[in-house]
């Protein structure tokens, strides 16, 4: 089944800078189109929509077009055709001003977004808040909160090379988080976990979703949007297939 | 890396307040040149010669005119005998060498000397036709040669010390603005990162900029500390120098107002430099 758009986000197309809202559709995917090489579509008509601080996991094996449909939302990449509005702002035809604010509201724990190695664990999260020009004062504070979220606020002067597979991830994490967005983007949040990794990206994920943050998760690991409570959604072959909402039972 | 870039960063700072000291040394020089030139061009006077047969009247009405002229500081007139009289002390002749010369030979005159602004060669020109063609005058002279000569050398020394300075000054910028790109391309996976994230272009540009303005900034100050020491350090020695060499060091000036001078050129060389640099890779968020 394929998740049909809200009637109301067929709103007229935005052009130029203006502020993001947040007050009713968090994230708009309409019909969008993309390949990389002619014939072979990776994304095909996809469309679906997270309400304000909802929460859609998106599962699909490897090559499916996940990490391709997080890279076009948070608008490293362009689609073919169809819309994509972050905070009733279009993205799919933004450049400059407008798609740096819309990308300032968004958190990102997405392939392309490595932490950079000459960089402590503190100054790569400190980064988000740089770009977001947080008063100085306020960014040591927010960086302890960040990492101290995912447990590691004892790591932060040290460097990506120092840090294992999972502690990798979860600095990623708190750097999407550090921002205080209001849409979260994660690609496999819990590859290279182990189980107690898994369970503090999965608790600090939830926090989130219960603070209000619009959440879009992509995953392989079919266990994930049970253990988020979250509505999934799969994609096959670049075609969205709506499984239901998902909730764990203790 | 952080290591090599802050020692990168020292030896640009040192390197700015090397060439800074330079170009700061040459507009200094420039400028007690052209303030020598100036003092030595105020000591010129134009000499309006009164004829022999010029009435009293006649030079009442000159010096008149003369004084309330706009261009005139001042004047004072120096009557025949008081002429023959500074002849012959200047010369340190005894009056027997006038004998047989009959009448005093010597005119009178009227010594002008000129506010600064009238020191020059157009305006000196223009005052002395004008007085020339006055009652009562034989001639007027203020050594049109050597004021245009004056002249030409405070303007060749001014430019050549400005050309020079501000060709040391480009070569700074240059030094800063390259510095500058290095750290662009050794962070040039930060400044992609920042834009991903959302940065504007001055959040993304503004610390190379700052790193430019500091560097400039603290070899203006470096250039001012050496010039200034190195000015100290002559003065204490104008008491080893003697007759003319010292008359004329006297006269040498550090102007206060050189130091922040010399400390904002660097800094906005340093601005200017990393500006050039940061402006390439300035592109929109895509």
């Amino acid at each position: 089944m394929t998740a049909a758009p809200d009637a109301s986000l067929q709103s007229p197309r935005v052009t130029g800078e203006r502020s993001a809202n947040f007050s009713r559709v968090a994230i708009a995917v309409l019909d969008v189109w993309k390949s990389f090489r002619p014939g072979t579509d990776v994304l095909k008509g996809v469309s679906f929509h997270i309400p304000r601080g909802g929460l859609i996991v998106l599962e699909g094996r490897t090559g499916a077009g996940k990490s391709t449909l997080l890279r076009t939302v948070m608008g490293m990449e362009r689609p073919d055709t169809g819309r994509i509005l972050i905070g009733g702002i279009e993205i799919s035809n933004s450049t400059g001003s407008t798609l740096a604010q819309v990308r300032r509201s968004m958190g990102l724990m997405i392939q392309g977004i490595p932490l950079l190695p000459r960089l402590t664990v503190a100054e790569n999260v400190n980064l988000v808040l740089r770009a977001g020009n947080v008063p100085i004062r306020e960014r040591r504070f927010r960086i302890y909160e960040a990492l101290k979220a995912v447990g590691l606020e004892r790591r932060r002067d040290a460097f990506p090379q120092h840090l294992s597979g999972g502690e990798t991830q979860l600095v990623c994490l708190a750097r999407a988080l550090v921002g205080r967005p209001a849409v979260v983007l994660a690609d496999e949040p819990t590859a290279l976990l182990d189980e107690t990794g898994s369970a503090a990206v999965v608790a600090t994920l939830r926090e989130a979703h219960e603070k209000g943050v619009a959440l879009l998760v992509a995953t392989q690991d079919p266990t994930l949007a049970g253990r988020l409570s979250a509505r999934r959604l799969s994609l096959v072959q670049g075609r969205i297939h709506e499984t239901g909402l998902q909730v764990e039972r203790p | 890396m952080k290591s090599r870039r802050r020692a990168a960063t020292v030896g640009v700072a040192i390197t700015s307040a090397i060439v800074l000291t330079l170009a700061g040394g040459c507009w200094l020089a420039a400028w007690n040149a052209w303030n020598l030139m100036r003092a030595w061009r105020a000591d010129i006077k134009v000499v309006v010669y009164v004829r022999d047969d010029a009435t009293a009247d006649q030079i009442d009405l000159l010096r008149h005119t003369i004084t309330d002229h706009h261009a005139v500081r001042g004047q004072r007139f120096v009557s025949k005998s008081e002429a023959q009289e500074a002849f012959l002390q200047s010369m340190g002749l005894d009056r027997s060498v006038l004998e047989g010369l009959g009448d005093n030979p010597f005119p009178a005159w009227i010594e002008v000397s000129l506010t600064d602004e009238a020191q020059t060669p157009d305006r000196m020109a223009s005052l002395a036709s004008a007085w020339a063609a006055g009652p009562g005058v034989e001639e007027v002279r203020y050594g049109e040669a050597l004021i245009r000569d004056l002249a030409l050398a405070a303007r060749a020394v001014w430019v050549a010390g400005a050309l020079l300075g501000g060709a040391l000054a480009a070569g700074v910028a240059v030094v800063i603005g390259v510095m500058i790109q290095m750290s662009l391309r050794t962070r040039h996976d930060e400044v992609s990162l920042l834009r991903l994230l959302g940065a504007s272009e001055g959040v993304v540009i503004r610390p190379f900029v700052f790193e430019g303005l500091v560097i400039g900034t603290v070899g203006g100050a470096l250039a001012s500390a050496v010039l200034g020491a190195g000015w100290g350090l002559a003065q204490s020695r104008v008491v080893q120098f003697e007759g003319l060499l010292a008359f004329w060091m006297n006269r040498l000036v550090f102007p206060l107002e050189f130091v922040p001078l010399l400390i904002g050129l660097g800094a906005i060389v340093g601005g200017v430099g990393s500006l050039a640099a940061v402006w390439r890779i300035s592109q929109p968020v895509t």
